[in-house]
């Protein structure tokens, strides 16, 4: 049953054509890949609460026994999730434009940190030996999601103004590629009207650019102080200034 | 009782009177005069569903119709839009598509959802 769901998600990701074209090929394997994580996860998960049903009636060696093997197996899979994870955050980074080099080399770094963190936490809960080692194992686990937790949340807001940079970078080649002064068969009316269509969306073009500053200081300054990256509001604002910008570019271009 | 007597009777005439005027249908005239009623009303259903069967037959050719004309010159419409735009209404509408794919509220990097605590025995 799983794996059937398993290969429907894998064909409703190959088959949205327009969505491959975009996503580079290893994205698209990770997403997959993550998805039937997920499912298998949901297994395991279950298979733990029975095993744990059958200790706390039972309460013999081979209930506990079992228990154990369960409890394994689910942080196994909990960990293959987070690793995926984070490598699909990782391929997203290298993938995205608009995104400053010092800013994605330094959380590509932070990300593949993690991601040893994570590998090595999956060695030690696989192979504790017994009940006490693995509530060891999952005790440093717990202490360490907080911080796992922090840097998915800042690598999140950093893909999403990455990717409202690069529109707003693109937005200003073609500005620039329509600059009225530019074009010699312009007569002076049909220039001074271009010329004042122009300048509205400069204006549009500046308001996006100023608050995009703003948006990566903020964010430079939360990840500095360890603070929440809650850009949404702001970035959401920002993405109406861009929208009206592109209407206007439209309406400029026809 | 003689027969001029029993024909003289008149109690008893006024009593059967009614049976001689209206003798009782017999049920087998019944059944044909339903049959009878049956053929006429076919009669009128026969055409009156082959009038609809061809209306049917004939709206679904039409539709199919359209549809293959339809599926003929959307190409060519669509042709003539890609080979009208310039470079950069080309470019504009690559922008609209990278803009769509950059709203901020959809959140395709949610961290996933699994129990972060340890399990506990």
């Amino acid at each position: 049953m799983h794996v059937l769901l398993a290969a429907l998600l894998l064909l409703a990701v190959f088959i949205s054509p327009a969505q491959a074209q975009v996503e580079d090929s290893a994205l698209i394997t990770l997403k997959a890949s993550y998805r039937g994580q997920l499912l298998e996860y949901q297994t395991a998960e279950s298979q733990f609460l029975l095993a744990k049903g059958q200790y706390t009636q039972l309460n013999t060696l081979a209930s506990l026994e079992d228990l154990l093997q369960a409890s394994q197996q689910l942080m196994f899979k909990r960990s293959q999730i987070l690793l995926t994870y984070f490598k699909l955050l990782e391929t997203n980074l290298v993938l995205s434009q608009g995104i400053e080099l010092s800013v994605k080399e330094s959380l590509l770094s932070e990300i593949r940190s993690t991601q040893d963190q994570l590998a090595t936490q999956d060695a030690l809960e696989k192979n504790a030996p017994n009940k006490t080692a693995v509530e060891e194992a999952t005790a440093e686990f717990v202490a360490r999601v907080p911080a796992w937790q922090n840097l998915a949340a800042y690598a999140r807001a950093v893909l999403k103004l990455g990717r409202q940079q690069a529109v707003y970078d693109q937005a200003q080649l073609l500005l620039n590629k329509t600059n009225p002064q530019e074009d010699n068969r312009l007569t002076a009316l049909e220039l001074s009207q271009k010329q004042r269509a122009y300048d509205e969306i400069m204006s549009k073009s500046l308001l996006a650019k100023t608050e995009l500053v703003v948006m990566w200081e903020a964010l430079a300054a939360a990840k500095a102080e360890s603070e929440d990256f809650d850009l949404n509001q702001a970035l959401a604002k920002n993405y109406a200034t861009i929208s009206q910008l592109i209407n206007y570019l439209d309406e400029f271009t026809k | 009782m003689s027969e001029e007597d029993i024909l003289s009777n008149q109690t008893q005439f006024a009593a059967e009177e009614p049976f001689l005027q209206n003798p009782p249908i017999k049920a087998e005239e019944q059944v044909t005069s339903k049959s009878k009623l049956n053929k006429k009303y076919l009669f009128l259903l026969i055409p009156i569903f082959l009038l609809i069967m061809g209306t049917l037959v004939g709206w679904l050719l039409l539709s199919n119709q359209q549809i293959e004309s339809e599926n003929v010159t959307t190409p060519v419409l669509e042709e003539k839009i890609t080979t009208k735009l310039s470079p950069l209404r080309q470019e504009v509408q690559a922008l609209q598509q990278q803009f769509k794919a950059a709203d901020p509220m959809v959140d395709e990097w949610a961290f996933p959802l699994v129990d972060l605590e340890a399990p506990t025995f």
